[in-house]
């Protein structure tokens, strides 16, 4: 049997407790995707970019758990709906990525730690507010130019295109090798550390 | 022992922890940094790079959203970071 | 006012799984992975589509409200008019301007796109994130070759003692 499909209400207290959780979890825990980068790249820390590939993994988890629910007979109602955010790759998306990484290293913040930065006080949260606002608009009259002129770009869900088994193995392992690389440089400065103790 | 101060307070990441990593380079033993911080996430990524490579660290709160962080050469002194 | 309360920090794990919860939770709810940037450009997304308008805000809104909620009740929260020099706030719009059209093209931003995307099995979201990686990796080198030419060292001899 199905989820009793849920009144606009509830689903507007829904985003509004999670968004709250969001942005609570962010300021508590320090989460930050640019963080991840930098601190990797540039100081050799990598607890963060393991956190961040770990959040993916578990999120990637929770979905296929959800998908494969779906795809049983007895499932329907929202379950049957709950694709998730599958969009078209193209060269778009090579070029939406490369600004929106270059952006979010001279803002010193992505989308998400901008809205947190602004709860916290900071102002100059504010200002990157004001361009992503900005950006967007020009962004969506680009996009629509970019459909009519250039393409829209091929839809590929991993799952429906190679099966489940497969999906799950190469999701595996693609998440795995990074959370290896970065958990294996985490253990070594650890091996370090010790090392340094014994001399003192 | 000298005591320096170093402001990041009107810096967002990752500059606070690059001028400290710069500053750092020049403190002998029993020197002391004193950074003002602004921004709660500069505060741990301070406190994780020195404890990798080998600073001893002492935060206090200065005021609502506002840092002191101390920072000496440890005991075994700076280590260096093989990046 | 008393001193506030001191909520602890939490760690990076503890907000990462927190955050898989609230996908999880929006999962269900809306067949939908999180997702923040098409409301900021006046576009109602896919999981908002037969809420009242403006629910699709009022998402981003209750994150910046989350996190205000975090910052008062751990102590931590100041609101900072000057603090901040020009060319910090002036690469603050401008990144913001990058992200905002890079996130309509791609589409979505690092939640929306990149976490959403991977965590939906979908090819956009790892060809989005090995793209934001490589443009994060240009603005980097941009950003250390700035702070090397920078005017010589910030700190000076503090004389008149901190204590």
């Amino acid at each position: 049997m199905g989820l009793a499909p849920m009144s606009v209400f509830v689903k507007l207290i829904v985003a509004l407790i999670v968004g709250l959780l969001v942005g609570f979890a962010v300021q508590r825990s320090r989460f930050c995707f640019v963080g991840a980068f930098q601190d990797a790249y540039l100081f050799g820390l990598n607890g963060l970019a393991a956190a961040a590939v770990i959040l993916t993994a578990l999120a990637s988890a929770g979905y296929a758990a959800v998908r494969l629910a779906a795809l049983s007979p007895a499932a329907g109602g929202p379950l049957g709906a709950s694709m998730g955010n599958v969009f078209p790759v193209g060269w778009h998306t090579v070029v939406g990525g490369l600004l929106f990484g270059l952006g979010m290293v001279l803002a010193g913040s992505c989308a998400l730690t901008t809205l947190t930065r602004v709860g916290e006080g900071a102002t100059v949260g504010l200002f990157a507010l004001g361009g992503l606002a900005a950006g967007g608009f020009i962004g969506r009259d680009l996009a629509g130019w970019w459909t009519a002129h250039v393409g829209t770009g091929v839809v590929v869900h991993l799952p429906t295109a190679l099966g489940w088994p497969l999906a799950l193995v190469i999701q595996a392992a693609l998440l795995g090798a990074p959370l290896y690389l970065l958990t294996r440089r985490i253990s070594q400065s650890r091996a370090s550390k010790t090392e340094g103790m014994d001399d003192a | 022992m000298p005591e320096f101060l170093l402001d990041t307070v009107g810096d967002v990441c990752p500059v606070p922890l690059l001028k400290v990593q710069k500053e750092a380079r020049r403190l002998g033993p029993g020197d002391l940094l004193v950074i003002e911080i602004g921004q709660p996430r500069t505060v741990r990524n301070i406190i994780e790079w020195a404890a990798k490579n080998g600073y001893a660290t002492e935060v206090s709160p200065e005021a609502h959203g506002m840092w002191r962080l101390g920072l000496r050469l440890g005991a075994g002194g700076a280590r260096k970071a093989g990046r | 006012m008393t001193r506030p309360a001191r909520l602890r920090e939490w760690s990076y794990l503890a907000g990462a799984t927190a955050l898989a919860a609230a996908e999880a939770a929006f999962l269900l709810t809306f067949g939908s992975a999180i997702g923040l940037t098409a409301p900021l450009a006046g576009i109602v997304p896919t999981w908002a589509r037969g809420l009242p308008r403006g629910a699709a805000i009022a998402f981003d809104g209750a994150i910046v409200a989350g996190a205000f909620l975090g910052a008062v009740l751990s102590g931590e929260f100041r609101p900072r008019l000057r603090a901040y020099g020009s060319r910090v706030l002036t690469l603050a719009l401008l990144g913001g301007l990058l992200m905002g059209i890079g996130a309509r093209l791609a589409p979505g931003c690092n939640i929306g796109g990149v976490l959403g995307g991977i965590a939906s099995f979908s090819l956009q979201g790892w060809v989005e994130a090995l793209f934001v990686v490589a443009g994060a990796y240009l603005g980097t080198r941009y950003l250390i070759g700035r702070n090397a030419s920078d005017r010589p060292l910030n700190s000076r001899p503090n004389g008149s003692g901190t204590s």
